[in-house]
């Protein structure tokens, strides 16, 4: 038993010790703050600057802050944390002063969701998370070396894997409106004047790409951990394109730009994963 | 990250499940037995330990829940924004884009599903915006209306009703339902 636990534990240090290229992670340390530069630029081409960051006297919608708001008592406190945040994100792109500037702008990016906490949404946390695994990881240091520790890598797979699948799971309860509802379930969603862009009035006349893009969906979101495998380039393909025909048909913004920020990692290749290969005898 | 995303388990809370009745309920239907006990293992081992260690996502707003896009409305609907009689915006209506791109815009857009999903404590405040809005974009205002319509699937010749609506009037405009 002891000699088990021993050698598991061996291959588990090995296993997380592993170094990589540097080049994926370095290219996601680049993408996924600017897809959050580019929210941030949006809020002031979409004339929503003021709505989101100042208080309902001078002009916001006013939506009451979170207890973890800090700048509370200050009315330039939107702009000034939206400011830094516009300011930090493309130093860490950039690799400049990389860790104070993603320690400062998650701080920042972070209020900025608890003072309009209703625009707070999954992909902003999730960035934030990826962040903050970047923070700890060799590519944000001063001088990057040619190759890193790949346990960053592996912590991005696995929460991709983690947000897929409760995406794929969470659509069970309705699976047979996905599959074969009338009106298809992927239709309600990407018709919904709240959120689509179609017309509802002419596409419901054709149900077959909705039936056909909801069992892609499902299909897609349920064999999530390919991500972990070497088959997690090809999974990245039909990833890519469901996120861009969700830019295309649907009005959310950087989502599609931020969860394709961190597809890099998922078209590295890589080799099988160590841990499941037999114990070497003796 | 396992423990706070379980995928399904994270859908689930400590009350699911556990009366009588919506057990029994469960039971009855495909994979019951499965669902409820899930439902009990969560409540049993996965959600102490969630609130041990679910506060450190706070402060920096990383909780790790996932549950993206599970479904579609079960009707068309739509928010209208009325100024004076005149409908100024219409939800993706190309001929009524007043306040669109705000609206739109992905972080103001989850108060209006909200506002139309009567849910939410920021409807009024963003009802009192529309306003502030209409006041200064149409000197001479008197009426701001702010209404969710819906309408079955797929809307064209079907009977709108409207499901919630939010008014203002001359001269205090306090925004009543």
């Amino acid at each position: 038993m002891n000699a088990w636990v021993r050698a598991a534990w061996a291959r588990w240090v090995a296993h997380t010790s592993r170094l990589e290229d540097r080049r994926a992670l370095t290219w996601v340390r680049v993408l996924a703050p600017l897809a959050i530069v580019g929210d941030l630029l949006a809020m002031a081409r979409h004339d929503a600057l003021a709505a989101v960051l100042y208080p309902a006297a001078l002009g916001g919608i006013g939506a009451p802050p979170a207890p973890w708001y800090l700048l509370g008592r200050w009315a330039w406190g939107g702009p000034a944390v939206w400011l830094v945040c516009v300011v930090c994100m493309p130093l860490v792109s950039l690799g400049v002063a990389t860790r104070w500037a993603i320690v400062v702008g998650v701080v920042a990016y972070a209020q900025l969701g608890h003072l309009f906490t209703p625009g707070d949404r999954a992909i902003d946390r999730l960035l934030r998370t990826v962040l903050l695994i970047l923070l700890f990881s060799g590519v944000s240091a001063p001088n990057p070396p040619a190759r890193v520790g790949a346990w960053a890598s592996d912590l991005i797979r696995w929460t991709l894997v983690l947000v897929y699948l409760a995406a794929g799971v969470a659509k069970l309860d309705a699976v047979a409106n996905w599959l074969w509802g009338a009106p298809p379930e992927l239709y309600t969603i990407l018709a919904d004047p709240l959120a689509g862009r179609l017309d509802p009035g002419f596409w419901s006349a054709h149900p077959a790409p909705f039936l056909a893009g909801g069992w892609a969906t499902l299909l897609l979101e349920l064999s999530a951990p390919l991500i972990l495998t070497r088959f997690a380039p090809v999974w990245a393909v039909f990833g890519a394109a469901m996120h861009v025909a969700i830019a295309l048909t649907m009005d959310l913004g950087m989502f599609s730009f931020g969860m394709l920020s961190l597809y890099p990692v998922l078209l590295a290749p890589r080799r099988p994963v160590a841990a499941l290969s037999p114990p070497s005898a003796g | 990250m396992l423990l706070l995303a379980t995928p399904g388990l994270d859908l689930l809370d400590a009350g699911s499940f556990k009366a009588p009745e919506a057990r029994a309920r469960r039971l009855a239907q495909p994979f019951g037995a499965w669902a409820v006990a899930m439902a009990d293992l969560n409540r049993a081992v996965r959600l102490p330990l969630v609130r041990g260690i679910e506060a450190v996502q706070r402060p920096l707003r990383i909780a790790q829940s996932w549950s993206l896009y599970n479904g579609g409305p079960a009707d068309v609907r739509r928010l209208e924004l009325v100024v004076d009689g005149v409908v100024r915006y219409r939800s993706n209506d190309p001929a009524l884009t007043w306040l669109a791109p705000t609206l739109r815009y992905r972080r103001v857009r989850p108060m209006v599903v909200a506002l139309c999903n009567r849910r939410g404590e920021n409807a009024e405040a963003l009802v009192a915006w529309v306003v502030r809005r209409a006041r200064r974009d149409y000197p001479g205002t008197t009426e701001v209306v702010a209404r969710c319509v819906e309408a079955p699937w797929p809307e064209a010749g079907q009977r709108t009703q409207v499901v919630v609506q939010y008014r203002a009037e001359a001269p205090g405009f306090e925004v009543v339902q």
